[in-house]
């Protein structure tokens, strides 16, 4: 079967940096992409934002995104410059960088988490789910299916992407788990 | 002496502000400060000497000639940053510490500070209205009451959580229930402990709760309130109490604010925040 292809995103990429010996972190509008079994790529303090964790098992491929805002054409100058920071214009770059370490689509499997909210909110602040229907958005155009999600809800997450048994767990409240 | 008392001392044995600092904020809240005073306060304490040469001369405000008198440097900057770069400069390494309660690394309260109080500026210039000149002085100390408290959530931190996230009760309601105060009146204690003026402690004591605050201040606390609600969403500088905070509705329908002004301050606040990085270092070691 013929993969979809999926439309490359010409635009520079913030990369995550590099903290303690093997673990990577991405800050908001940041991507990681690795295919190194030691390494564990991180991003901290997901409220609104979404973070997106994909792994190809047999390519051994992976990468973690922290996307901030829904659509780049809120801002489309910023979008050039940071398209990380936008889950339509992030999401295909993230997919974009894996493959071209080799993963294939077919064999991905995308996990997704965050996309938080304030307290008792009747719609001014549902960034949170306005980011999760674009990114459903993207999944869909291109054919691509959503493995696990851990959304809504007030409390911070950290998601991490252990590279070695391709694992995504999510640490809220003090404890992690596996998505 | 009950809880709540015991912190309210513990903020009494904060140290106290340098006297430099103190003065020169007080002189830069005159409503018509003069910079050759401002400069001659400034030019008596080297710290601060440095940081405002520092300012004037990095990639935000440089120009193509070089700053090397405090006159000078006053005069580019203005009498609005430099009350912003004072209090950083005397606030930054309080805020700079962990807050473990919180499960705050060193320098995540900072960066939360400095995206509140650049938020509070971007959401004025969006709304088009008339930001109060302390606005982002206010955003960089109203959560100083988290570092204070956090000598007490180390040991009831858990219990805050839970009261937070499983009663789902706000996380301030959450401390006064658990502690009997919250970390906004903490905030406030602090800030007038140290002598700084109405604006800066009632912003501080108000930001959770903006239609209780004196009138006068209103507007002013409406858009650090806003600021805040939006930069905790997003996860900027955030710890264990996530967005556990209940937006005040009567401060966005005065502000007008909807979901489309909520993106564009949140992307105008990681560019404002890529753009203060030379001026501010790095600020922790999450993000």
């Amino acid at each position: 079967m013929d993969w979809p292809r999926i439309e490359r995103v010409l635009m520079p990429v913030q990369v995550g940096s590099s903290t303690r010996e093997g673990i990577r972190v991405a800050g908001i509008g940041e991507m990681l992409v690795s295919n190194d079994v030691r390494e564990i790529l991180v991003t901290y303090s997901l409220g609104s934002c979404v973070g997106v964790s994909v792994f190809d098992p047999e390519a051994g491929v992976g990468g973690l995104i922290h996307c901030m805002l829904p659509s780049s054409k809120i801002e489309a100058d910023k979008a050039v410059k940071r398209p990380c920071m936008f889950v339509d214009t992030g999401v295909i770059a993230l997919l974009q960088a894996v493959m071209d370490l080799g993963a294939i689509g077919s064999r991905m499997t995308i996990k997704v988490a965050g996309a938080g909210s304030p307290m008792d909110q009747v719609g001014r602040f549902k960034i949170g789910e306005r980011n999760m229907t674009t990114f459903r958005k993207v999944l869909w155009k291109n054919g691509l299916m959503l493995a696990a999600e851990d959304v809504g809800g007030t409390e911070p997450r950290t998601m991490s992407l252990y590279m070695g048994l391709g694992r995504t767990t999510i640490r809220k409240n003090g404890s992690e788990g596996e998505l | 002496m009950n809880q709540r008392d015991n912190i309210l001392a513990q903020v009494l044995t904060v140290p106290s502000l340098p006297v430099a600092a103190v003065k020169v904020i007080s002189v830069l809240q005159k409503p018509h400060a003069e910079l050759c005073e401002i400069a001659r306060v400034i030019n008596h304490d080297p710290g601060l000497a440095t940081n405002a040469l520092r300012l004037a001369n990095s990639a935000m405000y440089g120009g193509q000639r070089k700053i090397d008198t405090i006159d000078m440097a006053v005069a580019r900057l203005g009498v609005r940053r430099m009350l912003d770069l004072v209090v950083s400069s005397v606030v930054k390494p309080f805020a700079m510490t962990p807050v473990q309660g919180y499960d705050l690394p060193p320098g995540m309260l900072w960066l939360h500070s400095v995206a509140v109080a650049c938020g509070a500026e971007e959401l004025g210039k969006l709304l088009k209205i008339d930001v109060p000149s302390c606005a982002f002085t206010c955003g960089l100390l109203i959560d100083v009451g988290k570092n204070v408290l956090s000598t007490y959530l180390e040991v009831d931190g858990q219990a805050i959580r839970h009261e937070a996230f499983e009663q789902h009760v706000s996380f301030e309601q959450a401390e006064r229930h658990v502690l009997g105060i919250d970390h906004a009146e903490v905030g406030a204690a602090l800030l007038k402990h140290w002598g700084l003026p109405d604006a800066l402690v009632a912003a501080a004591r108000w930001h959770h709760e903006p239609s209780n605050c004196p009138p006068e201040h209103q507007a002013l606390i409406d858009l650090v309130h806003a600021s805040d609600q939006i930069c905790t969403l997003s996860g900027i500088g955030t710890g264990s109490d996530g967005s556990n905070y209940k937006p005040c509705e009567a401060t966005m329908a005065r502000l007008k604010i909807d979901v489309h002004v909520i993106e564009a301050t949140m992307c105008r606040i990681v560019e404002r925040l890529d753009a203060l990085e030379d001026i501010l270092g790095q600020t922790s070691e999450r993000n």
